[in-house]
């Protein structure tokens, strides 16, 4: 299996690149990825780096 | 010899004073990886960082402090004064070579402490990191620097090293020295201005905190971001340590970003928690809802160390309190990201524990923010981007993808020295000054580059570039 995926063509790489690119649930993880995940809390910003 | 100053490196310890930093750059240089053998010293040197601090405090102290610094340089070959000397007098650069590799220099502020004995204060310092091939391994090490250049009387001498200090509470905190640091780095790749400590902390103070601006205890994130809009940059702050939420497999994000970011040479501010799991009763001062003590810290990443697999084995930090290029490791604990929590001196050495346990070290340094300082045309967020990457890995193990951000410079400075397909049209047609790239390599050969437009604020993929084998 591994073999098979090393001799991806780079026309198949750029099929399957677009494709992601385009898949809706992707992207709606990656708008929800960009817009919540990673969210530092209001307390966390108003904190004083004091060391 | 009254006047020594070209001395050995063992020596240079009497110029250094007292503070765990001095005592972390004096181990540093002796490291058989950086070696250096002998140090010449400038008595009388005027550091415009520290003028500036010096004349935005210091000069409306009534205590007498001094102006200059102490300037101290090393290298790596054994020579002595009579030698140095006879190098000024009959200069000639081949006499240079015995000097060894220049391994930078330290500045020292000439402070001295409650008994009036000079204790020297760890001011601007350019040295060298650790080699990048790391000694007796197939690991490799890399970081981001900037061109240092200094002039020893007369003696031009220029190292790739990102400068350090500690901070000088008169006028800075870890904050406002992370923001020193990174401004370094900044001032080089998107031409902001170079800024004294006290000059950042007062631009960072434009947001009003809950406490005075000078002595400076220390920055919110908010007013970090005050600072780097004060500059012209915008930023994106993540919390990693939330990021699970969403997608519960993402154990990666904090080495991955690390390598996205060191590799364009863009600094990464890390607001880390300092935490003690208390014992004992703590003072009403103390955080005590759950008897732990928390102490906020922000160091810049600079570096990291990756095996033959492509995975982080430390990353580099520039630590105020500790020193430059400071090794912290990754505690592997179920469910949670590499490098989420960090082992370095914080939880190893008691000499860095919390003001109210003098004798113990902290138990956990917890990476609670990344602060990536970005150009603000770069609208295309690396949270925008990071989700496909992930996704394209787990799809296509067995391919190797490295996420970049370039410019269009280095873009077609890489195209037109390989083997393109459609070489003379890429390199021709219109590009965005800033991209994300894919590199999807197959066995370190690099076979496709998905080129996205960076200026943009959706993802759009503007080329494919198909690379041939040399």
């Amino acid at each position: 299996m591994r073999n098979e995926a090393r001799r991806k063509t780079a026309n198949e790489i750029k099929r399957d690149f677009k494709r992601m690119l385009r898949d809706q649930s992707i992207r709606n993880k990656a708008r929800h990825f960009a817009a919540v995940s990673g969210r530092v809390s209001p307390d966390d910003l108003e904190r004083q780096f004091t060391r | 010899m009254a006047d020594k100053y070209v001395v050995s490196i063992d020596e240079v310890w009497d110029h250094l004073g007292t503070t765990y930093q001095a005592e972390y750059i004096f181990n540093y240089l002796k490291n058989k990886e950086i070696d250096a053998q002998t140090a010449i010293i400038e008595e009388k040197y005027i550091d415009k960082d520290y003028l500036l601090d010096y004349a935005g405090f210091y000069a409306r102290s009534f205590e007498p402090i001094d102006r200059c610094t102490k300037r101290i340089h090393f290298f790596s070959g054994k020579f002595d004064q009579r030698y140095f000397r006879n190098v000024l007098t009959n200069y000639n650069e081949n006499k240079i070579k015995k000097f060894g590799r220049y391994l930078g220099f330290i500045v020292l502020k000439k402070f001295k402490d409650l008994d009036k004995d000079l204790d020297p204060l760890i001011g601007r310092t350019c040295i060298v990191p650790l080699p990048n091939q790391v000694k007796e391994s197939s690991d490799v090490r890399n970081y981001i620097h900037t061109k240092c250049d200094s002039n020893l009387f007369g003696i031009n001498f220029e190292i790739d090293a990102l400068p350090f200090q500690a901070q000088d509470h008169a006028v800075a905190a870890c904050a406002t020295i992370s923001l020193w640091i990174a401004n370094y780095q900044l001032t080089t790749l998107f031409q902001t201005p170079r800024l004294s400590p006290i000059e950042i902390t007062k631009r960072a103070t434009d947001l009003i905190g809950m406490k005075r601006i000078l002595p400076n205890d220390g920055l919110t994130p908010r007013q970090m971001f005050t600072f780097f809009k004060s500059i012209d940059l915008d930023f994106e702050i993540i919390s990693p340590s939330e990021i699970r939420e969403v997608s519960n497999d993402i154990k990666t994000f904090i080495p991955d970003t690390v390598k996205v970011f060191i590799d364009e040479k863009i600094p990464i501010i890390a607001g880390i928690y300092l935490k003690k799991y208390s014992r004992r009763p703590l003072h009403c001062n103390e955080i005590s809802n759950d008897k732990t003590i928390c102490d906020p810290h922000a160091v810049v990443i600079c570096g990291y160390r990756e095996n033959d697999r492509g995975e982080l084995t430390a990353l580099y930090v520039h630590d105020d309190q500790i020193g430059p290029y400071s090794k912290v490791e990754s505690i592997s604990v179920p469910d949670e990201g590499f490098f989420q929590k960090w082992k370095n001196e914080w939880i190893t050495d008691h000499r860095y524990g919390p003001v109210s346990f003098p004798d113990e070290p902290y138990d956990e340094v917890f990476l609670n923010t990344l602060i990536l300082p970005l150009y603000p045309k770069i609208r295309l967020s690396y949270r925008d981007v990071y989700i496909y990457f992930h996704e394209w890995k787990l799809d296509n193990p067995d391919l190797d993808t490295i996420l970049h951000l370039t410019t269009i410079r280095e873009l077609r400075k890489k195209i037109i020295n390989s083997k393109v397909k459609n070489k003379l049209e890429i390199l021709r047609k219109p590009l965005p000054r800033f991209m994300w790239v894919f590199s999807i390599l197959d066995k370190k050969f690099n076979y496709v580059d998905v080129v996205l437009d960076a200026t943009s604020h959706k993802i759009r993929e503007i080329e494919y570039i198909e690379y041939k084998e040399n």
